[in-house]
């Protein structure tokens, strides 16, 4: 075992002597989270959002520089160094904004409209000195940041010819106070860390938050009957159902791309193996048989199989395997050991956690090229899970002793740190487009 | 179950193995083990623990152990299997590369014309009149017969090849293929150790169809072959040649190495 291990083996430890103490009263724990870029970002397109007119109580203009920035796609420019602050198309002077290196600029305004507002906004091309696009997207005082997101997206499509991913939600599990105060929660934020929203607290464990593909449910597992076990919550109606607690392991749900069924990994049969749940007839039907552990499964995004963690090899690598079952392959060779694998939806990238230098790092491994690239310096990431347009990926890393969730982009280029006031943060999962 | 990856398998592991260990604290004992214990029982030595204690305690590590080796086998064999993968696709990039440029030194097999009689500017170049071409395009079974040749050289059967080239210059004196063939035939009495054989090929193309546009390279492997044959003087003239009537080609350039070479062997 590493060091890295045995750290993670007494933190479990400690967790499950935590589970066996009487638990009171947990601290409020109010999450709040922020961004940083902390990796350059050379070979960027230089952009710059002008402050959106129109006296928002969101700056709509910062939230949208800080998407573009955090995709890894673009250098953005700060406020303080803009030529001009133009908030009308046509007081743009394309010539200040030459000389300032920029070949986009975004001027807009928020108009309240009524109850709501309209931000209102024109993506200009400074070479061309012309408009590329112009919109008006709609949103209530609630919905201004998720708007604002939706300009990003707009913005990033336009340039890129690539849907946006901003205005999307990610899904993690927080732990605060300490034991035998400790308080879990399963929190639903924006893609960018804000608007955090708690979905359910529990004195026990929750793990491994998973979204269904219409991004309208949760499955994760609970351990609030002292006993693991996989759950189904609608996030509209608060709704949920235990689907699976067989005896032993209950865990790590994966939804499958059409919705139906659940791959899980459960021990009932002896030692942990991948099974699939069908919800609409709740039948189990397992699909890996080895001696080892198998577990960690995730859908290939045409459905027809699965990926997952398997130490049948002496260390964990990933393999993939037919729905049906049949023989699994192996997938990973770089590293001594590859864990908790993610499909881009594209299907063209897997991402692990892999043993690196600095401990556990996270890789991409491009099933075109058969390439693998290891994007961040560890040493202690984790749960990395793919933006839905493929383009970032969300995960949860440890620094100086402080939990946080990061965002790299899948080239490696920006990293961003969503930072978390108290408390622990991890499992994070990304979700599904949204309609 | 997907807490953070790295305590991932230690948290199955001690959910897994905690509970045994609860259930059967005899194991931890066993697991201790006593070295001398399989030796007793084959000695039919009363040990100290029940036998059926110690056989099943016996089974129970070499079970482990045999769990062990699997997986390191199983390790092995998958790396192994990638690697070939990995080797086979490098091999299939070679050889794909290598046909690529043989076709590209095959293509155009277009007849080449003397100069004087590639008619002016209206019909495209490659394309010759039937006046100044009398076979024309090559006929399919002629097509056919120097692909099937050719094939048999990229094969590695070099002997079959020659005779194949040999019979399809007999067969098609006029075609456009003709040079091509000799040549090819050429190479392949090199690569087989003929070196008469080779140059007589190789004379043919350069005297036969002087403005072909294999002819450098024909010239240039007589210059390989007087080398060969200690025939420096001849060789040095040969690939001087080369240098001379075909400079900045790729045979002027091999040719150049091929004489720094011999001044530096001193012959």
């Amino acid at each position: 075992m590493t060091p890295a291990e045995v750290r993670a083996m007494t933190r479990f430890i400690l967790k499950l002597l935590a589970l066996l103490t009487v638990l009171f009263a947990a601290l409020p724990a109010r999450a709040a989270l922020q961004i940083d870029i902390t990796q350059g970002t050379d070979g960027t397109i230089p952009i710059a959002v002008v402050p959106f007119g129109g006296g928002a109580p969101e700056d709509v203009a910062q939230i949208v520089s800080n998407d573009l920035a955090r995709s890894g796609q673009f250098n953005t420019l700060a406020p303080t160094a803009m030529p001009e602050l133009p908030i009308d198309p046509q007081q743009v002077n394309f010539g200040a904004w030459r000389a300032a290196r920029r070949d986009y600029v975004v001027v807009g305004r928020v108009r309240p409209d009524g109850a709501r507002y309209a931000i209102e906004f024109y993506l200009l091309d400074v070479n061309k000195g012309g408009q590329i696009t112009a919109m008006s997207v709609a949103a209530s005082r609630a919905e201004l940041r998720m708007g604002a997101h939706r300009v990003a997206d707009i913005i990033y499509e336009a340039i890129l010819g690539i849907k946006g991913a901003f205005a999307t939600r990610i899904a993690y599990v927080t732990e605060s106070g300490v034991a035998p105060y400790r308080t879990y929660g399963l929190e639903v934020a924006d893609s960018d860390g804000f608007n955090p929203q708690t979905v359910l607290e529990s004195r026990e464990p929750i793990m491994s938050p998973a979204w269904s593909p219409d991004g309208r449910r949760l499955a994760y597992v609970s351990f609030e009957t002292r006993r693991a076990a996989i759950y189904v919550q609608d996030l509209y109606t608060g709704q949920r159902e235990r689907v699976a607690s067989f005896p032993g392991i209950n865990g790590s749900p994966s939804w499958s791309p059409d919705g139906g069924r659940l791959a899980l990994t459960l021990s009932k049969d002896g030692n942990p193996e991948i099974y699939i749940l069908d919800l609409a007839t709740r039948q189990v039907q397992r699909v890996t048989n080895s001696s080892a552990i198998d577990t960690e499964a995730t859908w290939l995004p045409d459905g027809s199989g699965l990926v997952f963690t398997s130490d049948r090899g002496g260390r964990p690598q990933t393999y993939q395997v037919s729905a049906d079952g049949g023989t699994p392959r192996r997938l990973t060779f770089d590293g001594a050991y590859n864990a908790r694998p993610s499909v881009s939806a594209d299907g063209r990238y897997l991402t692990t956690v892999q043993g690196c230098d600095g401990g556990f790092c996270i890789a991409v491994l491009d099933f075109k090229t058969g390439a693998s690239r290891v994007l961040t310096k560890g040493p202690m990431d984790e749960a990395p899970s793919f933006a839905p347009n493929g383009g970032m990926l969300l995960y949860a890393a440890s620094e100086g002793g402080r939990s946080v969730l990061k965002v790299v982009s899948v080239e490696g280029r920006a990293n961003t740190r969503l930072s978390f006031q108290q408390g622990k943060v991890r499992d994070p999962a990304w979700g599904p487009f949204r309609p | 179950m997907k807490t953070t990856p790295t305590i991932l398998f230690a948290s199955i592991l001690a959910t897994v193995v905690a509970p045994l260990h609860a259930a059967q604290p005899e194991w931890r004992s066993w697991g201790g083990g006593d070295p001398s214990a399989s030796a007793r029982v084959a000695d039919g030595a009363v040990p100290a623990s029940t036998p059926s204690q110690t056989i099943i305690n016996e089974i129970m590590q070499r079970q482990q152990q045999l769990q062990l080796e699997l997986r390191e086998l199983r390790d092995l064999v998958e790396r192994q299997g990638y690697e070939i993968e990995m080797l086979r696709k490098a091999n299939q990039d070679t050889y794909a590369d290598t046909d690529r440029r043989l076709r590209a030194l095959e293509q155009p097999p277009a007849p080449v014309l003397p100069q004087a009689e590639v008619p002016a500017a209206p019909v495209p170049p490659v394309v010759p009149p039937a006046s100044a071409a009398p076979t024309a395009a090559p006929a399919g079974n002629e097509q056919a017969a120097y692909d099937q040749a050719f094939a048999l050289l990229k094969e590695g059967k070099y002997e079959q090849s020659i005779k194949a080239f040999d019979a399809f210059v007999k067969a098609h004196p006029s075609s456009p293929y003709v040079p091509n063939a000799q040549y090819w035939s050429g190479e392949a009495r090199y690569v087989q150790g003929d070196l008469k054989g080779a140059m007589q090929q190789f004379e043919l193309v350069v005297k036969g169809a002087p403005a072909h546009p294999k002819v450098p390279d024909a010239l240039l492997k007589i210059g390989y072959i007087f080398y060969d044959q200690k025939n420096f003087a001849k060789a040095r003239e040969t690939l001087n040649k080369v240098k001379e009537q075909f400079p900045g080609s790729q045979a002027a350039s091999l040719a150049n190495q091929r004489l720094k070479r011999m001044q530096q062997e001193g012959v």
